[in-house]
């Protein structure tokens, strides 16, 4: 087991091949590592040895090089963090990043690929012609979004976009479709070069468009450039020399050109831009006062993956566990709740229920800030928050386990003599998963697991099927509870015709109905019939007497 | 705008039906892991994701997951198939079960349709406010009560079970070493001799 685990962390596997005219140096459209598919123009995060914080970059060229050292070029995305200095009127939201671009050092690097840690899902929401915008979930689903560029030689920020960043064609910066493969990178010859392909950006009239191919042509020229950190002072991180791990510096000074690249986006374009609401609906321009949740309800993902970020909201006290939700309720409903009953930002995630008849819904909430956690928290316990039909808000300090990984899990036997055994003979017993025999002392083991698997179930349902009841039958009485408030204003009163030989009989009365006047005929006073509901007071009944 | 959640639930709606559940995890299952043993059914695994447990306490340590399909009819054969074979995934003997999935164990869910969101607070002024509080003390008791039954009840027996099995496994390990040994040693032979009992009677010597 830990042998098939030890091989996964460290296996890099090349993909598809580009056709270039250069024998000696390999390059590539894709790439495996640490069993993650990675492709051209994909965003990543590459890792520095003693930096705070990843740092973020596109692939734009993957290759290997002659002595077998695989190395890819990306080009930079800033943080705020890098930048903060140098635009101090605009305010960038937490999960904005700037593209690099202009002359001068910080542009781009070559980057070792060991060095990469992670995919990163990063996308362009400028208002450019060039550039496709994207659907809401798409966006929802992103991890960062760039609106501007950073010129590293002019310092400043900027939402134009340059026709050529790094001497690649800002076209291919820009968002690619989920299902378009990145383009075919082969050679075609025969396509003049002409031809342009050009980007529908207005989602409305999209099929008129037409679509034609473009031809990029790039060159590259391999020098190693750093980035500029160094001459941004920082407040949160003083001055790293920038280089990544890098232990040569490989120096191609011969200029290289790729041949004709065919984007074959034509469909997938087309496909794509019908799905992109209208402009106005989606205005993400960042704005210092945040968007009211109900216009905007798409969300913003962690940089950090999930489990990352819960971690440090743990730490830091800003996570709360919220429950009695109902189980139809998601992550972004409960972000909305949030945000109307409270009028702060939340994170919010759904922890998924596996049990059948569990009725309550959870969730796990990251606020920004401590003192929003703890006042909420208060705010829940003091008053009640009521969700929907009756279902009152529950929050508690979220307390969150370690990973499991290391802890023995009953059910599964080691028989360690059987293992020396087979290490005398220099066999390594590989366990393969298989469908027990029958006739086997391991079938009828099985079984007895078997009998009390199905026994643990039947005694959750059982505590599952109790825990609804008493449920909703303390709801039903809060609903009869609420809807009888509601009708205490009307003043209705109503008799019920009561018939003559049955003077005590109870009269069912629907709970929409007021009347909670005894019901009395014209003469009789002394016949009350019983009533199942709880009597408000109200104001003076008729008496007729 | 509508049309849109509504087709982004149908399609979810649709991955529900062609999920698979599987429980009884051990915690060391990797993705791989899965992907190779599922290798061997017929069908084609699309997806995996593991269900995430943030504050289920760590002495539960099973794993669970969710196992997409490419269409419901690969999804129904494999639970069919785990159900009437007890399937060992990186251990034995206890069995990873199979179910249809449910949309409430999805964490990623779409909203559905056509659904607002009502919200209100009560004070305590309010005729209510007691049944609701009552309501919260209910649903406070009874995550306590699941939690409860997680560690006294489940664990406790499947430790039981699994102690059972281990002992039975060992006594059974130490009668054949006998029988081993008393072969290889001739002592068999030796009493066999002593009693009149035909070796070459007793199959497998």
């Amino acid at each position: 087991m830990s042998q098939l685990m030890e091989e996964n962390l460290e296996t890099f596997k090349w993909g598809i091949k580009m056709v270039t005219d250069d024998s000696e140096i390999k390059s590539y459209k894709s790439f495996r590592y640490q069993g993650v598919q990675y492709s051209l123009h994909d965003c990543v995060y590459l890792y520095r040895e003693g930096a705070k914080d990843t740092d973020i970059g596109k692939l734009v060229k993957m290759w290997e090089s002659k002595a077998g050292a695989k190395r890819g070029r990306v080009i930079w995305f800033f943080r705020p963090a890098d930048v903060c200095n140098f635009i101090r009127e605009y305010e960038p939201s937490w999960n904005e990043l700037f593209l690099a671009s202009g002359e001068g050092r910080g542009v781009s690097n070559i980057i070792p690929l060991e060095a990469i840690v992670g995919k990163c899902n990063v996308v362009c929401t400028a208002k450019d012609r060039r550039n496709t915008l994207l659907s809401k979930s798409d966006l929802a689903k992103a991890n960062y979004y760039v609106f501007h560029i950073f010129d590293v030689g002019d310092l400043r920020i900027s939402d134009k976009f340059p026709d050529i960043i790094d001497k690649i064609k800002v076209e291919r910066l820009f968002n690619w479709s989920q299902n378009n493969p990145k383009g075919n990178l082969e050679c075609r010859t025969g396509l003049s070069a002409g031809s342009q392909l050009k980007v529908a950006e207005n989602p409305t009239n999209t099929a008129e468009k037409p679509t034609k191919i473009e031809i990029l042509h790039a060159s590259e020229n391999f020098e190693i450039r750093d980035k500029p950190k160094a001459n941004v002072e920082c407040r949160n991180d003083p001055s790293a020399n920038a280089l990544l791990k890098v232990k040569e510096k490989p120096t191609y000074t011969a200029e290289k050109h790729i041949k004709a690249e065919v984007l074959s986006v034509h469909a997938n374009l087309e496909h794509h831009t019908l799905e992109a609401p209208p402009l106005k609906k989606r205005k993400i321009l960042p704005e210092t006062d945040f968007p009211s949740p109900s216009q905007d309800t798409r969300r913003w993902f962690f940089a950090l993956s999930w489990e990352d970020k819960l971690k440090e909201a743990h730490e830091q006290g800003t996570v709360i566990h919220l429950y009695n939700l109902d189980l139809s309720h998601t992550a972004l409903d409960v972000q909305e709740m949030i945000s109307k009953a409270f009028k702060v930002k939340a994170h919010a995630k759904i922890m998924p229920r596996r049990h059948s008849f569990d009725i309550y819904g959870h969730a796990l909430v990251i606020f920004e800030s401590k003192d929003d956690a703890d006042l909420i928290m208060c705010l829940l316990k003091d008053r009640c928050l009521v969700v929907g039909e009756g279902r009152p808000l529950v929050a508690c300090k979220a307390t969150l386990n370690e990973p499991y990984m290391t802890r023995n899990f009953p059910g599964h036997l080691i028989m360690d003599k059987l293992k020396h055994k087979f290490n005398n003979n220099k066999r390594k017993a590989v366990f393969a998963s298989h469908c027990a025999q029958a006739n086997t002392i391991e079938h009828e083991m099985a079984m007895q697991w078997r009998m009390l698997q199905k026994r643990s179930d039947l005694w959750w349902e059982a505590l599952f099927k109790g825990q609804a009841k008493e449920f909703s039958d303390c709801q039903s009485q809060m609903m009869k509870d609420r809807t009888d408030e509601l009708n205490r204003t009307a003043v209705e009163v109503t008799f019920a015709h009561e018939s003559s030989d049955a003077p005590n009989r109870r009269v069912e009365r629907p709970p929409a109905i007021k009347s909670d006047e005894p019901n009395i005929t014209a003469v009789e006073v002394t016949s009350v019939p019983e009533s199942p509901v709880e009597r408000p007071q109200s104001a003076s009944h008729p008496t007729l007497l | 705008m509508g049309s849109e959640t509504e087709k982004e639930y149908a399609a979810f709606e649709e991955k529900v039906k062609r999920t698979v559940y599987l429980d009884n995890l051990s915690p060391q299952v990797s993705e791989e892991v899965l992907r190779k043993a599922f290798k061997q059914f017929h069908g084609t695994l699309t997806n995996i994701h593991f269900i995430p447990s943030y504050t289920e306490p760590s002495y539960y340590s099973a794993k669970f997951a969710l196992l997409e399909f490419e269409n419901q009819d690969q999804a129904k054969e494999i639970i069919d198939l785990l159900s009437d074979f007890p399937f060992m995934i990186l251990g034995m003997p206890r069995p990873v079960r199979a179910f249809p999935a449910e949309p409430q164990m999805f964490d990623d869910r779409p909203s559905k349709a056509g659904r607002r969101l009502e919200l209100y607070w009560l004070d305590p002024k309010d005729s209510d406010f007691d049944v609701a509080q009552q309501l919260k003390n209910l649903a406070e008791k009874h995550v306590a009560q699941q939690s409860f039954l997680l560690k006294q009840k489940q664990l406790e027996e499947e430790e039981k079970l699994s102690k059972q099995q281990a002992e039975t496994l060992n006594t059974h390990y130490q009668k054949l070493e006998m029988i081993n040994s008393a072969l290889s040693s001739g002592s068999a032979k030796d009493l066999a001799r002593l009693y009149g009992v035909n070796m070459t009677d007793v199959s497998g010597i």
